[in-house]
């Protein structure tokens, strides 16, 4: 925490003061609540077990991306899209050329990020349902474009036996300790979006989303901010596809449909779209809850609704509104 | 004092009983499709691989060496999708222990999974269309449909000779699978001489009056439906047939006419010429079809049989091999099966020459015209010619 502060550039004033108590009372119920839930799969050492809890980190760090481009007050349907991108730029630099897991998954974050100045030069003038729509157009464009260019992408057959991640000459292919990866992955995705949120960065997405015409009156230009945030959380969303490929050894443009910029959605919006840790609440609840239900058939699609629906209406803040409810409560603050 | 104790008696015996029971339970993986577009042929061939497992725990359980095993189906939706087939395979691997799979069944899952299933030496059953679905990397992996890639060929001759269409547009979803069948289809049309094209759409769409009116505007005489999924085909048919389309319908891929006939009602699907997997005439195939529609209470995908001759197939090797532990004997016994007295008729296993190993299922197939709601076998095929 004090080494955050050294390298934030604001000046540790009264207003800093609000947030940091707020976030310590917060920060001991998530403690609480993740630490234990963390080191969980390592206690019962399944490898199911372990499946689950990276596929909760990997949907995490996606969402996390989600949820820093909704910061300006921009829902994108390209998510999907972007992820795919840092997929399979990170499986061809592996498959093609050779480079190393974590250079392939710096590559994955700059072909996303060039791929998301350009489209949010374009798109980022929009608002409201017409931007929602271009994002859309862009997720089918990316899979059509993928689909035509089989020699690149493998077409529908998509790319197979995409190496294991290696880090160092270490394999990580194991579960446990691609799992160990992850968690540090998203641990970092977190600290990342922490600072920038914290930082006047995110002050200024705030003031965007908040009050558009007093945010330019006040000289925030939005344009800048609205693609910078846009950038930033398509890079997150490139990088965590780069991961996807890794874990999964196999992509295809199918796995990048629109349907994935949905369920990032929906896990963030389960989760909490204004808090940082929303989406890892969202995928928490979200990734496990189908395989519980998996041998219910096709009720297992009505179940699901019905959680979502009981979730939306009585949890209108996500997960993270009941959470951050409970810390205030704990501290006494009610 | 004495009742007591002959219940305690009673009561461990009963457990020792269960126990017992319990170590000797053969696990059998069902990954498939049962929710979504993909469910009718899922719970299709989920059917078929219970009623193999029913029909053998009935018959007093499968002895394999001095211990007889009670087969259990574990099936798990993969709502045809790649990513989530990761899972469920993953989930029938390390939580339930399985080694011996009935499914996948969809091309892009079946991808996913081949180097987990490849890792775990698992022994599998597939009716994935993709050619990368078997061979030598793969050789767990066996192939129990006869794909477009053997069956468009004969099909399209015998259909441009007796049919006398010329003039085609083909639709296919637009994933692995559908375009997987287009290679096949289009160059089969084209190799027997008729003007062909093909038409994409994506997987689950029900409204397709703004494609099939695209489609009519081409002046064709007849619409190949080849393996989409069977409601989906049922309702291309019931909306070609509203938009006053007269030509012929045929569909050279997976069998659909249960669900086309009831999707479509049996106005809309009379005179269209199917792929039938099966003789519904034979009399052993009578028997099976009699039998499942007694135990399920539907009408039979032509792909049910498949998997029920797969699965005995499956559970015969492990007799042969003597071990449901090493599944790597239990393979090489399955791929040593010949000539196999199934419902299919005689089961061999070929291959080699297009996929490098002898995986791929042969059996007779036909191609049936629909007459009232049922099919009538109209001509069968080997790889080579229908007649």
């Amino acid at each position: 925490m004090s080494e955050l502060q050294q390298t934030n550039p604001v000046p540790a004033t009264a207003k800093w003061k609000i947030p940091q108590e707020f976030l310590t009372a917060k920060s001991a119920t998530y403690c609480a609540l993740f630490l234990p839930l963390a080191a969980l799969p390592l206690l019962i050492d399944s490898s199911f077990v372990y499946h689950i809890a990276i596929l909760v980190c990997l949907n995490a760090i996606i969402t996390s991306g989600l949820g820093v481009i909704v910061r300006v007050d921009q829902l994108s349907l390209a998510h999907g899209a972007f992820a795919g991108i840092g997929a399979y730029a990170s499986a061809l630099a592996v498959i093609k050329l050779g480079v190393p897991f974590l250079l392939s998954l710096v590559l994955a974050a700059l072909a996303a990020g060039v791929a998301a100045v350009l489209l949010g030069r374009l798109v980022l003038g929009l608002k409201g349902v017409y931007f929602v729509l271009a994002t859309f157009a862009f997720n089918e464009l990316f899979r059509m474009i993928m689909l035509l260019l089989p020699e690149i992408s493998g077409g529908t057959n998509g790319l197979s036996n995409i190496p294991a991640a290696e880090i160092a000459g270490l394999e990580i292919s194991s579960k446990p300790g691609f799992y160990i990866f992850i968690a540090l992955a998203l641990a970092a995705t977190l600290l990342v979006v922490w600072m920038i949120l914290r930082s006047p960065i995110g002050r200024a997405f705030d003031a965007i989303s908040g009050n558009l015409p007093l945010a330019q009156a006040s000289g925030i230009p939005p344009r800048r901010y609205q693609i910078l945030a846009f950038t930033s959380g398509s890079v997150i969303a490139g990088v965590g596809g780069g991961i996807m490929a890794a874990y999964v050894g196999f992509i295809s443009p199918e796995s990048f449909t629109f349907w994935f910029s949905v369920n990032t959605i929906i896990m963030l919006i389960v989760g909490g779209r204004y808090s940082i840790m929303g989406p890892v609440l969202g995928a928490l609840l979200l990734t496990p809850l189908p395989e519980v239900l998996r041998s219910t058939g096709q009720l297992q699609q009505i179940i699901y609704g019905v959680c979502l629906i009981a979730i939306l209406r009585f949890m209108p803040g996500g997960v993270s509104g009941l959470i951050d409810r409970f810390a205030e409560l704990m501290s006494g603050r009610k | 004092m004495k009742k007591n104790l002959a219940a305690l008696v009673l009561g461990a015996s009963l457990l020792t009983a269960a126990h017992a029971q319990a170590e000797d339970v053969l696990k059998l993986g069902a990954p498939f499709p049962l929710s979504g577009p993909g469910a009718a042929w899922g719970t299709a061939v989920l059917n078929g691989v219970k009623l193999a497992a029913k029909d053998v725990n009935e018959a007093g359980g499968l002895k394999v060496g001095d211990t007889t095993y009670k087969i259990e189906v574990v099936a798990y939706d993969d709502k045809y999708s790649a990513s989530e087939e990761v899972t469920v395979v993953n989930r029938l691997l390390s939580v339930e222990g399985v080694k011996f799979f009935t499914g996948p069944i969809p091309s892009a899952g079946l991808l996913a999974v081949q180097p987990m299933l490849k890792k775990a030496d698992a022994v599998a059953i597939t009716l994935a269309f993709t050619s990368k679905a078997i061979g030598p990397d793969y050789p767990g992996i066996f192939r129990v449909s006869i794909t477009s890639h053997e069956m468009a060929q004969p099909q399209v001759n015998w259909l441009i000779k007796n049919v006398g269409v010329k003039k085609v547009v083909g639709l296919f979803e637009n994933d692995e699978t559908g375009h997987a069948m287009e290679a096949d289809t289009a160059t089969a049309y084209k190799k027997a001489g008729a003007t062909y094209s093909s038409e994409f759409f994506e997987r689950g769409t029900v409204d397709f009056v703004s494609l099939l009116t695209r489609v009519l505007f081409k002046d064709i005489d007849a619409i190949e439906l080849s393996g989409m999924s069977p409601t989906t085909s049922g309702l291309i048919i019931k909306q070609a047939r509203e938009l006053g389309f007269t030509g012929k319908i045929v569909r050279t891929g997976g069998p659909a006419t249960q669900e086309i006939v009831h999707v479509a009602g049996k106005e809309a699907a009379e005179g269209i010429v199917v792929h039938a997997p099966i003789n519904p005439y034979d009399e052993q195939m009578a028997a099976f079809i009699a039998r499942y529609e007694g135990e399920y209470g539907a009408g039979m995908n032509g792909f049910a049989p498949f998997f029920y001759d797969g699965t005995r197939m499956m559970l015969k090797a492990m007799q042969d091999a003597g071990t449901v532990e090493d599944p790597i004997a239990v393979r090489d016994a399955m791929a040593a099966l010949s000539e196999y007295e199934g419902v299919l008729g005689k089961v061999s296993w070929v291959g080699e020459e297009t996929y490098g190993i002898n995986r791929q299922i042969s059996v007779p197939f036909y191609i049936a015209e629909i007459r009232d709601g049922k099919e009538k076998v109209v001509a069968t095929c080997n790889v080579i010619v229908c007649e």
